[in-house]
């Protein structure tokens, strides 16, 4: 059916686009007149927020009425395809989602205009600017080179489909969160520009930014995580990270901003490491930009495939090139008037912090590597090379190890001055702990663990441990004061997050099971102390598909009945793919994962099995990690933040 | 203080000298790869020909101009680019050599009896080593061998209808 919802989509774009210029071009002539152009900024970001919003449900209700004359729908959607979906395929497609950031970014700049906060209005004023310049290039990039409006000449009957990878319920939540993550990134980044330009750098430019910062990282840490979640449980693919540009492109941005906060907290306290800290604001939101070009461009090949033409590319690049360049040139002229104290006491939380600051960066350094190599390579007529899962494991795994250590140690220690003696026997405390744990899992799992894996666990459980000395003190309960927990309870939810979710990897990476094989109607198979027959297979049809399922039988070693599996295999009639829907079993905090394979004849299948123990505490860690975040946005705002500070220091 | 501007500039360098990597990037096609072999005479290769016990043929020795199509029954692009090799064996321009590649003699058969043999001859590789002279990288994939015997171009990926003409 054809309405005139693209054009009137289009057309609240162009306005949005056209209110962008005006403001900008309002801004430059009365600048000064800093209590007037606050009033406007708020009124100017709520237009535009409003219009954005109007033009993506135009823009949905183009997929729901199957509007095919418009080419992104026809590309990306079909009658069949049910309701759902044809909503999620919406931001499925390159142009919609390029439309779902902008509306993200429209989000987050009218979020900081609702919500309380103490930031002077002149740096209000410049973030508000330098937030619509970011979104005045996205503008740009959509009407000038995706526009997820434009129309055929001559419609086609039917759409192409939703690519079937697209068609899960993943798809609903797991772009905008990573979006509302990444996107986030860029008002932390505004609010360096602002402070850059203002010259005041103090400790209350990073008491704005960190409560932006630390939601903006949830959501990206919640995005992240669905989204491993969602291929290991929905798209079989087998495992839960890849180590694929597309994924590096949401890891990098994820490390930088850990290093940040942690940063922010220095410079809110003590002053110090303030040209790091604005580094690092300018190089997360950098990286999120980045992270939009290497999957928008088709510079690299990825699992996620979504090359698209070079223009494209060569846009996102200049805007990359013009925001970030200018930012840094500002930086560098800039930041050597600002007044930084140094750094006095060396043993002492905050050059712990640092040194953490360090492993962090030189992670992301080396994700960052390891991602562009390839095209580097392939620059300098080397060769053509894909880099693999080995390389982040072995130069990853010996930057993260040290961390933990690292982790405990500035948990535990105190901010400028320590007494040494009462450091090594807090410390030695933890290490003696870590060790009857170790020792203790060891015995559980009958001296499965070797030498390395245990020296691994225990530096694992170091930081967890120092948290639940920190919890579990004897001062917080004599005294009968519990606010210990309300004020760090974020810290403590992340870092023991983020330990469980250590244990989860080593524990995956070191016990797991995979075996492909042949297996007949009847035929009974082992997977690790699980035995797993093949009852029989049945035809199943759904509304844009066909398909088969097998029905597996599941006992475990001493035949106690688990129940039931049903992977199916689907042919998408459309788009002509097969997809492999796996089919879990989970079993304590283990998953017995199951796919299907070829057909080898009517009675004979291959199928792969896996056993994965203690999958469940990757999620769990996940959780734990943004919770943390989001706690200590709470602890921000339940308390008059000003009173809070000074009473700690 | 000259020091310390220095250091200020160095994230700027580095970010200026990244996006020149990332724009010459942008203007290389990660599907296409490049071999060392273009431009070269064809290797001293002898392949067992399909359903044949005994006797090889050395591609050295056939006139060219030819086509070497690499391909196997267990993959799906082979079948999606079969038309275009159908339609170039109408056409009689090139010979076109079929190297069958890690498959089964049984399911080869099978596979092109079912879909159509483009191929004037099918040569066997059974563990894929003796392609590894050729640089195989894949399946499908696809040499162009001139009058001179001389590896023209290759196609990594499903073939088009303008492979041939654009060397011919």
């Amino acid at each position: 059916m054809n309405y005139l919802f693209p054009e009137i989509g289009n057309i609240l774009l162009i306005f949005a686009f056209v209110v962008c210029t005006c403001f900008l071009a309002y801004f430059l002539k009365y600048r000064k007149i800093i209590d007037e152009v606050n009033v406007v900024c708020s009124r100017v970001v709520f237009l535009q927020f409003g219009l954005i919003s109007l033009s993506f449900l135009f823009l949905v209700l183009c997929f729901i009425t199957d509007d095919f004359s418009v080419i992104n729908v026809a590309q990306n959607s079909n009658s069949k395809l049910p309701w759902y979906y044809k909503i999620t395929a919406s931001w499925g497609s390159h142009e919609g989602s390029i439309l779902l950031w902008l509306l993200v970014l429209n989000f987050w700049t009218f979020l900081i205009t609702i919500v309380p906060n103490n930031i002077e209005k002149k740096v209000f004023n410049d973030v508000i600017v330098v937030q619509n310049i970011i979104t005045l290039g996205l503008y740009l990039f959509v009407l000038l080179t995706s526009n997820p409006f434009d129309r055929f000449n001559d419609p086609p009957f039917d759409g192409r489909d939703l690519n079937p990878l697209l068609q899960d319920p993943g798809m609903i939540f797991h772009p905008p969160l990573l979006y509302l993550g990444y996107v986030g990134f860029s008002i932390v980044f505004s609010l360096a520009i602002a402070g850059l330009v203002s010259g005041k750098l103090d400790s209350k430019w990073a008491r704005w930014s960190r409560p932006w910062t630390i939601l903006a990282w949830s959501f990206l840490t919640f995005g992240i995580g669905l989204g491993s979640w969602w291929a290991y449980n929905e798209l079989g693919w087998g495992g839960w990270w890849f180590w694929d540009p597309v994924e590096n492109a949401s890891l990098m941005p994820w490390l930088c901003a850990t290093a940040l906060i942690h940063s922010l907290i220095v410079s809110e306290k003590l002053g110090i490491f303030k040209n790091w800290t604005i580094l690092l604001a300018i190089s997360t939101f950098s990286l999120s930009l980045l992270g939009t070009f290497l999957v928008r461009s088709g510079v690299i090949t990825s699992v996620h495939a979504f090359a698209s033409d070079p223009a494209r590319g060569v846009f996102i690049l200049c805007f990359l090139f013009l925001l970030v360049g200018s930012s840094l040139t500002l930086y560098s002229f800039r930041m050597k008037n600002v007044i930084s104290q140094n750094l006095k006491n060396f043993f002492s939380k905050e050059f712990f912090l640092l040194l953490n600051n360090v492993v962090m960066i030189a992670s992301t350094f080396t994700v960052l590597l390891g991602t562009i190599y390839p095209i580097v390579m392939d620059i300098f007529g080397l060769s053509k090379i894909s880099i693999g899962p080995p390389y982040y494991e072995k130069l990853l795994a010996p930057i993260f190890l040290p961390m933990f250590f690292l982790m405990a140690f500035s948990i535990l220690i105190n901010w400028k001055k320590n007494t040494l003696q009462i450091t090594v026997k807090q410390i030695s405390k933890i290490i003696v702990v870590a060790f009857i744990f170790c020792l203790f899992l060891n015995l559980l799992t009958k001296f499965e663990f070797n030498f390395v894996l245990s020296v691994m666990l225990f530096l694992i459980l170091l930081p967890a441990i120092s948290v639940f000395s920190l919890i579990l003190k004897p001062d917080n309960f004599r005294k009968i004061k519990f606010n210990f927990l309300v004020n760090k309870s974020g810290m403590y939810f992340s870092h023991i997050g983020v330990a469980i979710f250590a244990f989860g990897v080593l524990y995956v990476n070191s016990f797991d099971i995979e075996s492909d094989s042949k297996i007949s109607i009847g035929e009974k198979i082992n997977v690790g102390s699980y035995i797993i027959k093949l009852e029989s297979t049945k035809n199943i049809k759904g509304s844009n598909y066909d398909g088969i399922q097998g029905i597996f039988k599941v006992n475990d070693i001493n035949g106690r009945d688990l129940g039931f599996l049903y992977p199916e295999k689907r042919f998408y009639v459309t788009q002509k793919t097969t997809m492999t829907e796996s089919s879990v079993k989970k079993i304590w905090f283990d998953d017995l994962y199951l796919s299907l394979g070829e057909q080898l004849d009517n009675e004979t299948w291959i199928i792969r099995a896996y056993y994965k123990p203690f999958i469940m505490f990757l999620w769990i860690g996940v959780i734990l990690i943004g919770l943390g975040g989001i706690f200590s946005l709470l602890q921000y705002y339940s308390f008059n933040s000003s009173t809070l500070y000074v009473k700690k220091n | 203080m000259l020091k310390k501007i220095n250091f200020l500039f160095i994230p700027l360098l580095l970010f200026c000298f990244f996006c020149i990597i990332l724009y010459r990037g942008l203007f290389n096609d990660p599907k296409v790869v490049s071999s060392p072999l273009l431009g070269k005479q064809v290797p001293n290769i002898s392949y067992p020909v399909l359903n044949q016990a005994i006797g090889e043929i050395n591609i050295k020795d056939i006139d060219g101009p030819y086509l070497i199509n690499i391909f196997a029954s267990w993959c799906l692009p082979c079948v999606e680019e079969l038309p275009v090799l159908i339609n170039e064996k109408n056409k009689k321009r090139v010979k076109i050599i079929g190297v069958n590649y890690k498959d089964d003699p049984v399911n080869a058969n099978n596979w092109l009896a079912t879909y159509g043999n483009p191929y004037d001859v099918v040569l066997f590789d059974k563990d894929g080593m003796k392609s590894i002279d050729l640089g195989v990288y894949g399946v499908p994939e696809t040499f162009f061998i001139d009058t001179n015997k001389i590896i023209k171009d290759k196609k990594i990926g499903v073939l088009d209808a303008k492979f041939v003409s654009d060397n011919l």
